[in-house]
């Protein structure tokens, strides 16, 4: 890297604590013009509450800012956007009734003179720059409620790009992306570092780190674990980063530094030879507006893949299955265990289970203890004739939580005070504990830190070789090919391919899902 | 059996967006916005019917007179309900309105009849308003659930109010209060203009002001705003202040109207601002809280009112009415707020 | 911007690296002791300021006075607990006394009047139950749509409002010693009061019904993913809430020998207060019974005192609402401290 130019952003020395707790102990991030450094390390290690301290939210015990040079401090969210720093969020924070425009410019120049609003100019101007921006073409005076989750995000996305910022931190932006959409998103992103913006970038997918970033900064346990360069001086292409086996050494070592020893990935293995009356069974599957007219099968002990870019129809899977079809306007069968799924409540008794995608809403009951929401769920193992049995619920919350490693392991904290990766694993702990053996995962481990994904893959595969069956729907296309034994693609609302896991690959499934290549033509669907 | 078929391929790279130029709009089917205006045609039609003196220009300025009041409280409600969201238990209420009303009405005819001059008389009456609401803010901003910090305010104020007249009421004649009630510009009564002017300097505040997107964009998620850079507390804050102003000024107006400062009164016109408020939201297309639909939702429920008496129907039943209709038109907008939301 | 950062303690803090834990979340937070220590505080203040406060009659007489306001606090828990408000729930005491005393100035024997008050009562959890799950309405709205058309239905029923008395003659007994009689060395409507708080909190407590109705008041859509059956729970919310409230209104059809109409109507926002006071006990803030009838004791024992001492009764409003104001500012307070 080269220091002849101040870095555009410089934090140095961070220390934080909350309580007792030190979360960050002497970290530094620092950014040159252009430079694109991607922020990684477990859930918990402190990423969030660094990026908390660079824009305001949170005061660190020590820190030492300069912007471009100078010294700077920033005690609020409009100091950090006055020095031209500015935050994409991971959840989508917008106002849903409002329309696309007076939201992208919410909080910035929503009028014109003396604050009155110009409604129609405002919404052309809004059009406008939501394609310049990001490429995303929506109607200007439409709901944002009215948006997808992809064209919400990027709508995030471009509201922080149109203030022209100097510093551009991106926090998990494409948690809820599929690849094209994130590929969208990568662009600006490219774009921005050409004009100069240092960009910040948090993520997960170590695949988008490596096709995005200058340089990896990792995190572990809230210091700094080790940086890795993915610039070159020999390499030209590419803007001088490095490439090919080259690159995916360096990722290697990032993972080891955020896990802090060397982790065997999602292994080779074989194919499973599921066999037996299928559990699940879906027949004319219709869900309005997403897909029409969907069958598949889940034989006991395989893991069936779904994927599909967002707006394929794939984010309405999960609840037209484990709602049987009864939503209004859908329609279709969905018999499991050879019983017909009339509601959700019907779903579970017939040994069904659901991890939805939104975790925080629908997965757990955060204002409820780890005990409660396992005892909601496992109805039957804690109660009898209706009556709680105080002693067994107990006896079972633990056993669940020692089993799926929840930490803190106390079947007392409260749901909502759990990381991301924890509160997965109570949804899993919930229906595990229930006994059900047909489990229907909705982007199971999006959000969730890489040890957490480990210890999920590993519960989920023990389930499977003992027989359960799982429909698992997920963007991440890395896990599919890790996990599933077959994979459906879903594009624009039709299944277009099926493939057995012997033909899985990332690019390959990355093709078919954008409709850039069809599926093995002729290749039969099992209905 | 599904065969796969061959799938268009779009000639673009992956990059290319989801070719989707304008998206769908999910909102409410246009019709649905038109029951709400369906009800209030229907109830004009029917009394209009039933009784001759209803359709007349001068029981139109009748109920506008007997709406105002209702009308201007109704929009400081509804800028609690805007800038607070509208979460059951969370969301921002103001329950201190009516007994607000109730205290500035009976402060002004207390001072006045004490000889005080209207000059000041008014002015000391919203003060002491201002005073109410600022208390509410002051809780509601350190974390008081709206629906407890408005509603112990109001039962302090509603004190208040019986301390100060020992539950007699307090008559006043003349001077601005005669205007109000008597007076006329161009033609009309004082109190309809009085109302116009609230409406507009409300309506355009709300509806057409960066401070009326930042209040919506606070109500409906408080953290997208504050990321955004919207002062979230002071906008709520704020909200609490211009409700009790308000209310401070329809209880100037019914104490004109009634010729006296009487206690106990603006505890009844509560649960009508309320419903006032919260009905408006029927007449939105976004099924949001506006200040246009508040100032219909207020003459639907002084028409009410009014019709009633002339055709002659026991006052009994208005409550029952009035909660019937309310509870249709607060179904429809239930019912057409789950199909918005798939 | 404190407002805005959510509970920075809980994702940020390193995984595995919290021994304290455990303790951290057993401590009591400042806010949760609010509540005791207000009661604590008017028991003293008036025990100082009049000699007759701190006296066994004078308890009897607090009690008593308490015994119905509990009862629609409990009704108003449940309803608050399953994420709901219930504004008619004066309309469901009032129903309750209505059809009871009607009853029994009709020559019924007691069971019959009772069980009729009780049924009256149902209808109104019956409409809330429909409009707030089935239909939609926020609870909020529909129960004071409820408490209008309810309001109205009163003076209907009664010819424009006109009281039902019940002169002494033509009451049965059995009727009577509801309001009047004692069992155990209790009133009775103290006793009802206490067995209807055991019940539902046990039920609240105790009852995969209770687990299923305190999820979905938090969150429905988690709570049905889960299996429970949430509306269905939360409709039956609302019936028991109302039966509760219905039991309130027998009473006091029996305590004041008739009916009056309105008369419930003076304890939906004590019961409100009441029951908010008492979830400042839970370190989530959620209502329980307990919390609900230590609420209660701080309203009455708060008017009895004022009453003892001699204070007007306009000054006696003022003082409940400002009470109720500190106790809610305070709580706000040294919870946002704690934070």
């Amino acid at each position: 890297m080269a220091a002849e130019v101040a870095p555009r952003v410089s934090l140095t020395g961070v220390r934080k604590s909350f309580g007792a707790v030190r979360v960050l102990d002497d970290v530094s991030l620092v950014v040159a013009p252009g430079e694109v450094v991607a922020l990684v390390g477990e859930n918990g290690a402190g990423k969030s509450t660094l990026i908390k301290v660079l824009t305001g939210f949170h005061r660190a015990d020590t820190a030492v800012l300069e912007v471009d040079g100078r010294p700077a401090s920033v005690a609020s969210a409009r100091d950090a956007e006055a020095l031209g720093i500015r935050v994409v969020h991971q959840d989508r924070h917008l106002a849903g009734r409002l329309s696309v425009a007076e939201q992208l410019y919410l909080g910035r120049d929503e009028g014109g003179r003396g604050g009155l609003v110009h409604r129609r100019e405002l919404v052309r101007r809004a059009e406008r720059d939501l394609a310049a921006s990001v490429g995303l073409h929506v109607r200007g005076d439409a709901l944002v409620d009215d948006l997808t989750v992809a064209e919400q995000q990027l709508l995030q996305v471009a509201r922080a790009v149109l203030t022209r910022p100097r510093v551009l931190v991106l926090d998990e932006p494409t948690a809820s992306l599929a690849a094209a959409e994130a590929a969208l998103l990568f662009d600006a992103v490219r774009r921005l570092a050409a004009e100069g913006v240092a960009v910040v970038y948090i993520s997960h997918y170590l695949q988008e780190v490596g096709d995005l970033a200058d340089r990896v900064l990792v995190l572990r346990n809230g210091r700094t674990a080790g940086e890795v360069s993915l610039r070159s001086a020999e390499s030209d292409d590419d803007g001088g980063r490095v490439a090919g086996a080259e690159r995916h050494a360096l990722l290697d070592r990032v993972v080891e530094l955020m896990v802090g020893h060397q982790v065997a990935g999602l292994g080779e293995r074989e194919q499973r030879r599921p066999g037996g009356e299928p559990l699940l069974a879906v027949d004319g599957l219709t869900a309005p507006g997403a897909f029409t007219d969907l069958s598949l099968r889940v034989l006991p002990g395989e893991v069936v893949g779904v994927t599909g870019l967002i707006g394929s129809g794939v984010e309405a899977l999960a609840d037209a299955v484990t709602t049987g079809g009864t939503a209004r306007g859908a329609g279709g069968r969905v018999g499991l265990g050879g019983r017909r799924v009339r509601s959700r409540r019907s779903f579970a008794r017939a040994g069904g289970a659901h991890v939805p995608a939104q975790r925080r809403r629908d997965g757990i009951v955060v204002r409820a203890t780890v005990r409660e929401n396992i005892g909601l769920t496992a109805t039957g193992q804690v109660s009898r004739w209706g009556l709680l049995l105080p002693r067994r619920e107990r006896a079972v919350a633990e056993r669940w939580v020692e089993r799926t490693d929840v930490r803190p392991a106390d079947p007392e904290a409260l749901a909502g005070s759990l990381s991301g990766g924890n509160q997965q694993k109570v949804v899993l702990a919930k229906w595990l504990a229930r006994g059900s053996r047909l489990f229907v995962l909705d982007q199971p481990t999006a959000g969730v830190d890489v040890a957490s994904r480990e210890q999920l893959y590993a519960r989920i595969e023990e389930q499977v070789d003992d027989g359960a069956g799982v429909l698992l729907i997920t963007t991440d296309l890395e896990e599919l090919v890790g996990l599933a034994d077959r994979v459906l693609v879903l594009h624009r609302g039709a299944l277009v391919a099926e493939l057995p896991r012997a033909e899985l690959g990332v690019e390959r499934l990355l093709a078919i899902s954008s409709g850039q290549r069809a599926g093995r033509q002729g290749q039969e669907v099992p209905a | 059996m599904t065969l796969v078929t061959e799938t268009p391929a779009p000639s673009s790279g992956p990059s290319a967006a989801p070719a989707q130029a304008r998206p769908r709009r999910r909102g409410a089917p246009p019709w649905l916005v038109w029951v709400g205006y369906a009800a209030l045609a229907a109830q004009l039609v029917a009394f209009s019917l039933l009784s001759p003196v209803f359709p007349t220009a001068s029981n139109a300025v009748t109920v506008l007179t007997q709406g105002a009041v209702l009308a201007i409280a109704g929009f400081g409600m509804a800028v609690v309900l805007i800038t607070g969201g509208d979460d059951v238990l969370r969301g921002g209420i103001d329950l201190s309105t009516g007994a607000v009303v109730g205290l500035s009405g009976v402060v002004a005819a207390v001072l006045t009849a004490a000889g005080t001059s209207a000059v000041v008389a008014l002015p000391v009456a919203l003060l002491v308003a201002l005073v109410v609401g600022a208390v509410n803010a002051a809780a509601v901003v350190l974390g008081v659930r709206p629906l407890l910090a408005t509603l112990a305010s109001g039962a302090v104020a509603s004190s208040v109010t019986l301390v100060l007249t020992q539950n007699v009421k307090v008559p006043v004649s003349g001077g601005v209060f005669g205007w109000l009630r008597d007076g006329s510009v161009v033609g009309l009564p004082a109190s309809v203009v009085v109302l116009a002017v609230v409406f507009a300097v409300t309506a355009t505040a709300v509806g057409a002001t960066r401070w009326g997107v930042r209040a919506y964009a606070a109500g409906q998620n408080p953290v997208a705003a504050a990321v955004a850079g919207v002062p979230v507390q002071r906008y709520v804050a704020t909200s609490y202040l211009v409700s009790a102003l308000l209310a401070g000024l329809a209880g100037l107006l019914l104490t004109a109207r009634l010729s006296a400062g009487v206690p106990g009164v603006g505890d009844q016109l509560l649960l009508d601002v309320i419903l006032t408020a919260s009905m408006s939201v029927v007449f939105s297309r976004r099924l949001v809280v506006t200040i246009p639909g508040t100032l219909v939702s207020a003459l639907f429920v002084a028409a009410l009112t009014n019709g009633f008496t002339l055709v002659n129907v026991g006052s009994q039943w208005v409550g029952a009415v009035k909660g019937v209709l309310i509870l249709l038109v607060v179904a429809v907008a239930a019912v057409r707020e789950r199909s918005v939301q798939r | 911007m404190t407002a805005t950062t959510e509970r920075p303690a809980g994702g940020a803090a390193p995984a595995g690296a919290r021994p304290g834990a455990e303790r951290h979340r057993k401590r009591l937070r400042p806010a949760q002791l609010l509540a005791p220590l207000s009661l604590a505080a008017i028991v003293v203040t008036f025990g100082v300021l009049s000699e007759n406060f701190l006296t066994g009659s004078n308890l009897q007489v607090v009690l008593a006075s308490s015994a119905l306001l509990a009862l629609a606090a409990v009704a108003m828990t449940v309803v608050v607990r399953a994420g709901g408000i219930d504004l008619s729930v004066g309309v469901a005491v009032d129903l309750g006394a209505y059809g009871a005393a009607a009853l029994v100035a009709a020559g019924y024997v007691p069971w019959v009047a009772v069980v009729g008050g009780l049924l009256c009562a149902l209808v109104v959890g019956a409409v809330n139950a429909v409009l707030v799950t089935v239909v939609g309405i926020r609870p909020f709205l529909a129960t004071l749509a409820v408490w209008l058309i309810g309001s109205s239905a009163q003076q209907l029923l009664t010819g424009g409002g006109a009281p039902i008395y019940l002169s002494r003659g033509e009451t049965p007994d059995g009727f009577r010693v509801l309001g009047g009689g004692q069992v155990l060395g209790l009133d009775v409507p103290v006793a009802a009061a206490l067995v209807g708080a055991l019940v539902v909190a046990a039920v609240l407590g105790g009852t995969v019904w209770g687990r299923v109705l305190t999820a979905a008041g938090d969150q429905p859509s988690a709570t049905r993913i889960a299996g429970g059956a949430a509306g269905s729970t939360v409709a039956s919310a609302y019936l028991l809430a109302a039966l509760v409230a219905g039991l309130a209104g027998v009473l006091l059809a029996s305590k004041s020998s008739g009916f009056v109409p309105f008369s419930g109507q003076l304890y939906v926002l004590d019961a409100i207060g009441a029951v908010f006071i008492g979830a400042t006990l839970s370190r989530t803030g959620r209502t329980s019974v307990v919390g609900s009838l230590v609420g209660v004791l701080i309203f009455t024992l708060l008017s009895n005192g004022m009453n003892l001492v001699a204070l007007s009764a306009f000054w006696q409003d003022l003082a409940r609402g400002l009470v109720l104001l500190a106790v809610l500012v305070a709580a706000a307070v040294l919870a946002r401290r704690a934070r």
